[in-house]
């Protein structure tokens, strides 16, 4: 009784979290920015919604179909990808190398190449909503299918049982949690993915209507369009944790800890570690490239080889003024993307940790990060435009707000994770509240805040480049849209490939640091 | 492919197996960092024996029936069950181990999860036996309750009756009432004995209790700390079956006071109450 009601008051502060959200917003789009056409009150929205139903709803029946295909694919992509990796343990690195370019490719540039690969039709978009979801199912389902007591394999060799009975007796069943975590962040993610396949030239959907929004400067629209994406992920998140909750399947004690492969022992078997296994993949990722594109016969016009890149960027006579265009557009991104993701970060943590030292704030403001973490805010990225202006400034808001809830909420879920003990114990002495931050929680977010860094490069550079795409006129995004618009695909593969490495190499220098920084503050999360 | 079952002959068709190791020895890691687990030992267990092994914390019990188990392969020396390799006897499902820990899958039930046993032993499914060896442990009417709905006692009864599930030949036992309390343990010590004496079993008994490796085994092995190796090999000749009397027998005190001097603590011959840790 007194639980239920407990729960009761809870559920009603979050409401009035929300409630109170929304009044200050209508005052605040009503009386304070009324002449700046950028913030639409919440009545205007939802009029907008229901005047312009028929055609919202034919946009959303093409963009939500897109994302589910997609979902499925990219997921089903993962998880057999993920069951091969836990089974045949040799290739994971390999399989690892491959799945992070993968990830790593910048969807922007990535959708028109689909585009005409696929030609006209759903399957870039399909395509993308796929790319999207499959890597942050992929890390999780690796770790949870792993995440076994050596005690319960044990018990199945011991009735000398191999990996395939280990596999669906135990693994698959114990790496469920990790699994619906996964599908929960990646209902959003394949939403996403679909719209920014619409945002580079789809005829239909709701990602091709919110740019005709913004391009007219149509306020209520933008918003409107924007709301809609928001509903739709937040209900696709809540659905899935729904489908979780019926299976009474609880939640996972980590979310995307690093995939930890034992660290070798013997020198050459680390020198070859170092040198010999990223190269390996590297080999293999240009064969699969090329393979690829020679398997499916496409025209040597569109479909760049690794070979037609190297010639545009290294060999070829006009190599070194391709290249100063390029690494001129790289330098103009990569300063404004580096700064948003650092800001996005470190107010993400910070936030974490004042809610944490607020508990009451924490109660009612938790849920609302929690359902605004879902929104695909690339696929609201007109919006920001139109809110946060044309220049750098916009940019650089997108791709901060892009990885700014991610991290809370990593951050939120890290600073939880601090062992009761350890809690009890500072308490014991009566440690102030600061300390207690310092020297219990900080080190027990650690792992999380790294966990969110390492995400958050692609997605950096994802927000970036569709900022540049479709607004700001600069950088490598714009530089994308030109060359697409002018049919220069050796400078889009070009592009695509240098962008592909920065996050890879992005990627590679946070992990780095993570392993140097775990390895002090929390060893069992490095093995 | 690992999974084909090499021989379908029934178990109950199989008398208990002898199990024989020469010379066997144990290091894990390499170089400066290496353990040695083992050292040396040589050990026969008789067809339809019980054998209790002794010794400190650390000593290398665990170690020595994981490579029995086929879990774990000797650095050097050699293990045979009937004359076969443990992988081999462990893939016909010939042999049964209940762990240190109970090692209960959490998302199954504790009927389901003694089933299991059968299910990896390829054996067909068995309700009653289940039911059976549920209430033979104390957990009748616990049957639909998951582990975390159990005491740690409970588990530990409950991966004893998922132990007996298989009718394996070989028990293989590594503390398996560590976590249980005092009066269900003596219980049980009397109890679960009838059932592999009667069907005719080789058991490996690990345990911490000297009265429990008195009352339950035909024979005591003591093993030393550092070097890991076994220090002192005892006879139990009291008739079976063993009943509660015995623990009061001048004959029981007597065994129990030799093995606790070979262990080295000889101020405390009663018996639990001198639990080796505290020693180690
Ligand atoms: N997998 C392993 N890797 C490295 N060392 C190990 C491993 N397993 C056991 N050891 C070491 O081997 C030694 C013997 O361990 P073992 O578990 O066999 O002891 P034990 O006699 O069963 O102790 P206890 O009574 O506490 O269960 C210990 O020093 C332990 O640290
Ligand atoms: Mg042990």
């Amino acid at each position: 009784m007194i639980r239920q009601q407990v729960l009761l008051t809870e559920q009603m502060r979050t409401y009035a979290g929300f409630a109170g959200l929304l009044i200050a917003w209508e005052l605040l789009a009503r009386f304070a920015f009324g002449q700046l056409y950028i913030l639409s009150p919440p009545t205007a929205i939802v009029m907008r919604i229901i005047e312009d139903l028929p055609l919202y709803s034919r946009a959303l029946s093409a963009t939500v179909s897109e994302a589910l295909l997609g979902f499925i694919l990219g997921n089903l992509a993962a998880i057999v990808l993920a069951v091969l990796v836990v089974t045949l343990p040799p290739i994971e690195r390999l399989a690892q190398a491959i799945a992070l370019v993968v990830f790593c490719l910048p969807l922007v540039a990535t959708g028109p190449i689909l585009r005409v690969i696929y030609g006209p039709g759903w399957g870039p978009q399909i395509t993308l909503a796929a790319l999207s979801v499959y890597y942050t199912t992929f890390v999780p389902l690796v770790v949870g299918l792993r995440a076994v007591p050596p005690s319960w394999l044990d018990l199945i060799a011991s009735y000398g049982r191999g990996r395939l009975t280990a596999m669906t007796v135990v693994r698959a069943r114990a790496s469920l949690p990790y699994l619906i975590a996964s599908l929960k962040i990646a209902a959003p993610a394949a939403f996403l993915g679909a719209i920014v396949g619409e945002f580079t030239g789809a005829d239909r959907g709701i990602g091709v209507l919110s740019i005709q929004a913004m391009r007219s400067l149509d306020v209520d629209g933008t918003w409107a369009l924007a709301t809609i994406a928001s509903a739709v992920a937040i209900i696709g998140y809540a659905v899935v944790g729904w489908a979780g909750q019926l299976l009474s399947i609880g939640a996972p004690p980590s979310l995307l800890v690093s995939p930890a492969s034992k660290a070798p022992k013997v020198l050459w078997k680390k020198l070859f570690m170092a040198v010999a296994a990223p190269t390996l993949s590297c080999v293999v990722i240009l064969l699969l490239w090329k393979i690829s594109m020679d398997g499916l016969d496409l025209s040597r016009f569109f479909a760049k080889r690794p070979g037609d890149v190297w010639a545009y960027l290294v060999a070829g006579s006009q190599a070194a003024a391709h290249r100063s265009e390029l690494f001129a557009a790289l330098r103009e991104t990569m300063g404004t993307t580096v700064l948003g993701y650092f800001a996005g970060l470190g107010l993400g943590a910070v936030l974490a940790a004042i809610f944490c030292m607020l508990p009451a704030v924490e109660k009612i403001a938790s849920p609302v990060a929690i359902a605004l973490r879902s929104i695909p805010i690339v696929a609201t990225a007109p919006l920001l435009v139109l809110a946060l202006g044309r220049g750098q400034l916009g940019m650089l808001g997108i791709v901060a707000i892009m990885i700014f809830f991610p991290t809370l909420v990593s951050c939120l879920h890290g600073l939880r994770q601090t062992p009761g003990q350890v809690i009890d114990y500072f308490d014991s002495f009566r440690a102030p509240p600061l300390t207690q931050l310092f020297l219990a929680r900080v080190p027990a977010m650690l792992p999380s805040l790294f966990a969110a860094a390492r995400m958050a490069v692609p997605m950096a550079v994802l927000a970036a480049t569709v900022a540049e795409w479709l607004a700001t006129g600069t950088g490598i995004g714009n530089l994308m849209a030109l060359t697409n618009s002018t049919s220069n695909y050796n400078m889009l593969w070009s592009c695509v490939t240098i962008l592909t490495l920065v996050s890879v190499a992005g990627y590679a220098l946070v992990a780095m640091l993570e392993r140097r920084v775990l390895s002090h503050f929390a060893p069992e999360q490095v093995i | 492919m690992t999974d084909k079952r090499i021989d379908q002959t029934p178990v109950s068709e199989i008398g208990p197996p002898k199990v024989e190791a020469w010379a066997v020895n144990k290091v894990f890691g390499y170089g400066d960092s290496s353990v040695q687990a083992v050292s040396d030992v040589e050990l026969t267990l008789e067809p339809g024996t019980t054998t209790a092994l002794v010794g400190p914390s650390g000593c290398g019990k665990s170690t020595l029936l994981r490579m029995v188990a086929g879990l774990e392969t000797p650095t050097s020396g050699a293990i045979r069950i009937g004359g076969e390799e443990p992988h081999v006897v462990a893939r016909k499902g010939r042999l049964s181990v209940a762990f240190q820990d109970p090692s209960l899958l959490p998302w199954r039930t504790a009927a389901s999860n003694v089933a299991l046993a059968r299910r990896l032993a390829g054996l067909p499914k068995d309700p009653e036996k289940v039911q059976h060896l549920l209430s033979l442990v104390g957990l009748d009417g616990f049957e639909n309750k998951r582990p975390a709905e159990l005491s740690g006692g409970m588990r530990q009864r409950c991966a004893i009756a998922r132990c007996l599930a298989t009718d394996a030949r070989l028990l293989l036992l590594d503390e398996p009432f560590g976590a249980v309390d005092e009066m269900t343990r003596r219980r049980l010590n009397l109890e679960l004995p009838r059932v592999w004496e009667g069907q005719g079993t080789t058991t490996l008994l690990v345990t911490h209790s000297v009265t429990e490796a008195v009352l339950l085994s035909d024979r005591v092995i003591v093993m030393s700390h550092r070097p890991a190796r076994v220090s002192a090999d005892i006879a139990i000749d009291i008739e079976r079956p063993r009943r509660a009397s015995h623990l009061t027998s001048p004959k029981f005190l007597a065994l129990v006071t030799q093995i606790n001097t070979a262990l080295g603590i000889i101020d405390e011959p009663e018996d639990d109450a001198s639990r080796l840790e505290a020693r180690a």
